[in-house]
């Protein structure tokens, strides 16, 4: 059932035996969960069914360190980020879940053991079938095309599987609208969340509406789903109770903020025969209900050996040269191309003769590479609370996005690992485009990927939340999403997250049995 | 690499000479470090190429202007009988119990090509003009720049 928040009369008190805040994709998957289960569920979203300015404007806040978009990157209507999400699924790498002696603060309270068997539910909700996500010999038959070990040692083929990509709220709106036990109360904005026992236990979420109504939800059990930047901001701005706000005694709520640093622009590839590139590598294949394109991840043994953050490569084909014409890139970019082509055509190429027998003026072609790695967790990198107030009278959030040396040094490796794995291999030449400064390149941006600001550990001081989603020290308040990750990897979060929520769903159920 | 302080040496020498009577000097110094010299450098020296050195670089130009670029950056490697003794060398340690001087020139560029392959598994390479190369692929490009002067 779906109910708009703006239509009650002042001061409703809903009860519920489960209350999820947010309606994105954690909250959505959560309360199906809970759909033939007998629990009766409220789902508390800020936003309607379609985006509105207005709602919006409430993510705005400061961006205090490395410059970040807090409204773009996150939308606040029901189906959550979902509605602008890109659909690029993996696993987390088993690597990740460890405690790295060289990677501060990593661990989690668990192995990659204790997820698989959500990550195929998971695949299933984003669309995908589950699976293939390492199976080189399975792409090889779908793409019918022979994918050559790797030469180096330092990466490995990982395939990115596509989600369409379903968006939450449009996918899942009939389910939930039907349901008899999953009410969603939209334009429903949680202003507090409040708490008795000094902190303990959560008695009830204070809910204002932009049009000056208020309403309260009370349930037994209380899940935050509001994304990796605003579970730290609800329960910073929670602190009637306790003055640091919910979870956060001993001041780990919001810190350790991390993202998927990408640097868009960093370096091309030149290719002279695209024979030697498998299309995989380059473009997305389907097979069987798949979509799927190649990425280059290093290997845990170079990331051991050297010590190094994870991070994830794809490339794909952004432009081509003829002899008789330069490519659309700049001048001087295209002749340094053209020449690298030119001169290095032997390595690159078998014969004189045209690589294309049906375009003898074919000269090559060039890539564009993405990147996304892991950031290293750190403390000084956090959401806290702004001196400014929103409409509602709430503080804003500020962010101080902070990446460090140790970041930066790993992906200039990894990057050049991708250059020796296409020289060693005969496919092409990359150029590096940044500068070895000591200084994180202007152009670093994030992937809307909010990570780290609720970190789960079994030790309180090392965590807010434990290996259940639990905020620690208190009895019925849980953290869903990404902001629980300790550390970021280099997939893209959503399908770990929901593999995390549905472990949540199991772990819940037992709860309430 | 061993061969640095000798390169010094050449450089030198090379002060006031021409660039065939230079090339000469290198040769005499290079038998006398016990390099392995043959028809490259004596090519060389002669005013002509490498017979292999054709068959493993691209177009004239475009090679000329990224080789000028890796001698610009790397100063000690300016002559062209150094780059030769490094680059047959090089194509020695896979050509098992030849000489990359005596071998045919088709045997060398598979050689080279097995060289630069290998130096990219390995790490070894520098930066010309942004690009990531082979050390080997680099002096290639840099022996058709010596030359082409």
């Amino acid at each position: 059932m779906l109910i708009d928040a703006r239509n009650l009369t002042d001061r409703t008190a809903l009860q519920a035996d489960l209350a999820i805040i947010g309606a994105g994709p954690a909250g959505i998957t959560l309360a199906r969960a809970f759909a033939h289960s007998g629990i009766q569920v409220a789902v508390v979203e800020a936003g309607g069914l379609d985006p509105d300015p207005a709602v919006q404007a409430l993510y705005q806040g400061e961006s205090v360190g490395i410059e970040y978009p807090l409204t773009a990157t996150r939308l606040r209507y029901f189906g959550g980020s979902s509605n602008h999400w890109g659909g690029y699924c993996r696993p987390l790498d088993p690597i990740d879940f460890e405690a790295r002696a060289w990677v501060p603060y990593s661990g989690w309270p668990f192995t990659i053991e204790e997820l698989l068997p959500y990550y195929p539910p998971a695949c299933e909700l984003v669309q995908v079938a589950p699976g293939r996500f390492d199976d080189t010999e399975y792409w090889e038959a779908a793409g019918g095309q022979e994918l050559p070990a790797f030469a180096t040692g330092r990466l490995r083929p990982q395939y990115v599987q596509f989600s369409p990509p379903t968006r939450f709220g449009k996918r899942y709106r009939p389910e939930l609208e039907q349901s008899d036990t999953i009410r969603v109360l939209l334009n429903a904005n949680v202003v507090n969340i409040g708490a008795a026992g000094e902190g303990r236990t959560v008695t009830q979420l204070d809910i204002r509406t932009l049009n000056g109504l208020s309403h309260s939800v009370q349930a037994r059990c209380y899940v935050l789903a509001t994304g990796g930047l605003e579970n730290a901001r609800l329960l910073l701005l929670s602190n009637a109770v306790v003055p640091a706000g919910l979870g956060n005694r001993h001041d780990l709520v919001g810190r350790f903020f991390m993202e998927h640093p990408h640097l868009s622009g960093f370096g091309e590839i030149v290719v002279a025969d695209l024979g030697r590139l498998p299309r995989i590598y380059r473009e997305r294949i389907s097979a069987e209900g798949r979509s799927a394109q190649m990425a280059f991840n290093p290997t845990a043994s170079f990331l051991r050996e050297q010590q190094l953050l994870n991070a994830t490569f794809m490339v794909g084909v952004a432009g081509e040269y003829r002899t008789d014409a330069k490519a659309e890139v700049g001048r001087d970019k295209a002749a340094a191309h053209t020449d690298m082509l030119l001169a290095a055509r032997p390595f690159l190429a078998a014969g004189e003769g045209a690589v294309k027998s049906q375009d003898p003026d074919y000269l090559g072609s060039w890539l564009g590479i993405g990147c996304a790695c892991e950031q290293v967790p750190n403390p000084a990198s956090r959401v806290s609370l702004s001196g400014e107030r929103d409409v509602l009278g709430l503080p804003k959030m500020k962010l101080d996005w902070q990446l460090t040396e140790q970041g930066r040094r790993s992906l200039l490796v990894h990057m050049r690992s991708l250059a020796l794995e296409f020289g060693a291999r005969g496919m092409g030449r990359m150029a590096l485009n940044v500068e070895d400064d000591g200084r994180w390149p202007e152009q670093v941006s994030g992937g809307s990927h909010h990570m780290g600001t609720t970190r789960m550990s079994d030790d309180a001081r090392q965590g807010v939340v434990d290996r259940n989603g639990k905020v620690h020290g208190m009895d019925n308040l849980y953290v869903a999403g990404s902001s629980v990750f300790p550390t970021s990897g280099a997939s893209n979060p959503t399908l770990t997250l929901l593999a995390l929520t549905l472990r949540l769903a199991d772990h819940l159920k037992e709860y309430y049995r | 690499m061993s061969t640095i302080s000798t390169t010094r040496e050449h450089v030198i020498l090379a002060r006031g000479c021409n660039r065939r009577s230079f090339l000469l000097t290198v040769l005499a110094g290079a038998i006398a470090a016990g390099f392995p010299t043959g028809p490259g450098m004596a090519n060389a020296a002669a005013g002509g190429w490498p017979a292999w050195l054709s068959e493993i670089t691209g177009e004239h130009d475009a090679v000329v202007r990224l080789g000028k670029a890796y001698l610009a950056a790397h100063p000690g490697e300016q002559d062209a009988g150094f780059l030769i003794v490094a680059i047959e060398r090089a194509a020695t340690s896979r050509l098992g119990s030849d000489t990359a001087a005596g071998a045919d020139p088709e045997r060398v560029v598979a050689a080279l090509r097995q060289v630069v392959r290998g130096e990219y598994i390995r790490g070894d390479v520098v930066l010309v003009n942004r690009w990531i190369l082979s050390t080997t692929e680099a002096r290639l490009y840099g022996l058709v720049a010596a030359l082409a002067d």
